[in-house]
């Protein structure tokens, strides 16, 4: 096959993938763009003709919408800020000692990725209503560090191997304690696999679904992806507004993403993959 | 590495927690499979294998073990595919723009589940969703379809939202695995006379095999586990159609309330993942010694 046909084809493969992995996210900005009157417009346009905010207004007029983003914000941050600080100390001590049972622990915590989030969630239900836990954003808290505690501790420890030990015991030598050193010298080397972790995090605890489906049953509570369920439930015909309502959690996720793929695809890939 | 017991001092917060919210409520799920437990009767009564006995009389319960087979063979083989096959295609020395590529084909994976499945759902509506029209005007259908509440296709289009969020993932993961083959190996089989299909066999499968393996298992896990696309698809319908075991579980604990049933047949999904988490461990385990 000449090398020029051979490239028109991949080419044109590689842009027909790209655009079906895409095409849902452009449907959906086109759609919280369109006025009513031009959501059923057969044939279907990407770029409406007369496009309006007007969706967006009535998404964040909501004050439901508003609450619930804040609920999110609020659980998605210490989600973050909790797995970061747990997984370090964890990561750590299982990237730099042996202890007995070091070994089971570790594959423990690799196990603890694969159980299904729907096997615990019953069992939570009645935990949390007996600790008073129910309905509240720390219950939904530590519920979501059933899920991103063991994928983070796996990923810190092998990132940690790969930091000198020689770093910390010159540090360590100066007088500074362990702990510190884990702070102040560990961890900034090993920022990239920090913010991966943080990434991988936050995407989960911002999309998490099926413990705020269960745990929280108040609208005062309520995260993002819930309040969208339940707006798609009540407003089944407005598509215009679900569709900006979607755009509006889906926004900060992306943003980051862009911001940081390049710790991203090595993290996931560091952590998931190679084991 | 040193040996002390210090190591698992570190360990001790985040194992509090996960025993609080992990390892405990697994026990007392495998615990209550064995109990009666309804929204009527929430004393505990001591139910021995009755529970499951009863699932495994139940129609839908055993419907829902099958959908769970081919929502997950169907899933994993399709996303697996897909992102091997564009992963070989992206993976050749003249493609120019692969960062571009990459950024763009992540967006399904870091799309949140909830607000993909949303988005799949309008395209799938049955009066004015963006694929009937573009499936008629290919002439691919003679009209427009109910995709998601016909028994025949309720599956099938599930199926593809979940192939659609996963197959980038993949072709990440390989194209990466990829990029660590000798180039040296290949050019010099090439020089040897070798043909394509032999250089793939003889050095490019056998350095990226195991990440297939480690893959085709995660994907089998992570599909078992999934839950958000079949409950704001389909709930499981039409007729339990689309009911696979997350969902059979989440309606008898949480519509019906039969909290024991509930909890039986979440042991039966556990012991599904576990089975499957084990290989996963002897294929990474077989990579490290």
């Amino acid at each position: 096959m000449p090398l020029t046909l051979k490239k028109i084809i991949t080419y044109v493969l590689l842009l027909l993938v790209i655009f079906i992995a895409i095409f849902p996210a452009i449907w959906m900005l086109s759609t919280s763009i369109k006025p009513v009157t031009e959501l059923y417009d057969n044939p279907p346009e990407i770029i409406p003709d007369g496009p309006t905010l007007a969706n967006y207004a009535n998404v964040l007029s909501r004050s439901v919408m508003l609450q619930s983003f804040g609920n999110s914000v609020v659980i998605t941050a210490a989600v973050v800020v909790l797995t970061l600080l747990l997984t370090s100390l964890a990561g750590y001590g299982l990237a730099r000692y042996t202890f007995r049972g070091s070994k089971t622990l570790s594959l423990a915590f690799l196990f603890g990725q694969m159980v299904p989030s729907v096997v615990l969630v019953i069992p939570l239900y009645f935990m949390f209503n007996k600790f008073g836990l129910l309905d509240t954003k720390f219950g939904l808290i530590i519920a979501d560090l059933s899920m991103t505690l063991p994928m983070g501790i796996v990923m810190l420890t092998s990132f940690f191997k790969t930091v000198p030990e020689e770093l910390e015991e010159a540090a360590m030598i100066d007088g500074t304690t362990e702990l510190e050193a884990l702070f102040r010298v560990v961890m900034p080397i090993a920022k990239p696999g920090l913010i991966s972790v943080a990434i991988y995090t936050f995407i989960h605890a911002w999309e998490e679904f099926l413990f705020a489906l269960n745990l929280t049953l108040s609208a005062s509570q309520r995260t993002l992806p819930i309040a969208i369920s339940t707006f798609a439930g009540e407003f089944t015909v407005d598509w215009g507004a679900t569709m900006a309502a979607s755009t509006v959690v889906a926004l900060p996720v992306l943003a980051i993403f862009l911001l940081c793929n390049k710790y991203f695809i090595q993290g996931l890939s560091d952590g998931a993959v190679k084991g | 590495m040193k040996r002390s017991r210090k190591g698992f001092y570190y360990c001790i917060p985040a194992l509090a927690v996960i025993c609080f919210v992990s390892v405990y409520p697994l026990l007392y799920t495998i615990v209550l499979g064995f109990f009666n437990k309804t929204l009527l009767k929430p004393q505990m009564t001591f139910a021995g294998f009755e529970q499951y006995i009863d699932l495994f009389t139940d129609g839908v319960f055993l419907k829902s073990i099958k959908n769970t087979f081919v929502w997950t063979f169907f899933s994993v083989v399709f996303q697996f595919g897909m992102g091997f096959a564009f992963a070989m295609i992206l993976h050749q020395g003249f493609v120019r723009f692969k960062a571009t590529f990459r950024i763009l084909l992540m967006v399904p994976w870091v799309l949140p589940s909830i607000i993909g499945s949303s988005v799949w759902k309008w395209m799938y509506n049955a009066d004015y969703g963006i694929i009937n029209f573009i499936l008629q005007t290919l002439h691919l259908i003679p009209e427009y379809k109910t995709w998601l509440s016909r028994p025949e296709t309720a599956m099938a289009a599930v199926v593809v939202v979940n192939v659609w969020k996963m197959f980038p993932f993949v072709l990440l993961m390989i194209e990466a695995a990829l990029q660590g083959v000798s180039k040296d190996l290949k050019e010099a089989a090439t020089l040897d006379g070798a043909t394509p299909v032999l250089v793939f066999r003889v050095v490019t499968w056998p350095a990226i095999a195991s990440t297939c393996y480690s893959l085709i298992l995660l994907l089998m896990i992570w599909t078992l586990n999934a839950f958000t696309f079949v409950y704001n698809l389909t709930l499981g319908g039409p007729a339990h159609e689309t009911e696979v075991l997350a969902m059979f579980i989440h309606n008898k604990a949480f519509t019906e309330f039969n909290f024991g049933a509930a909890s039986a047949a979440s042991t039966v999904l556990f012991i599904i993942t576990a089975v499957v988490s084990l290989v996963y461990f002897r294929f990474t385990k077989a990579k490290e010694d």
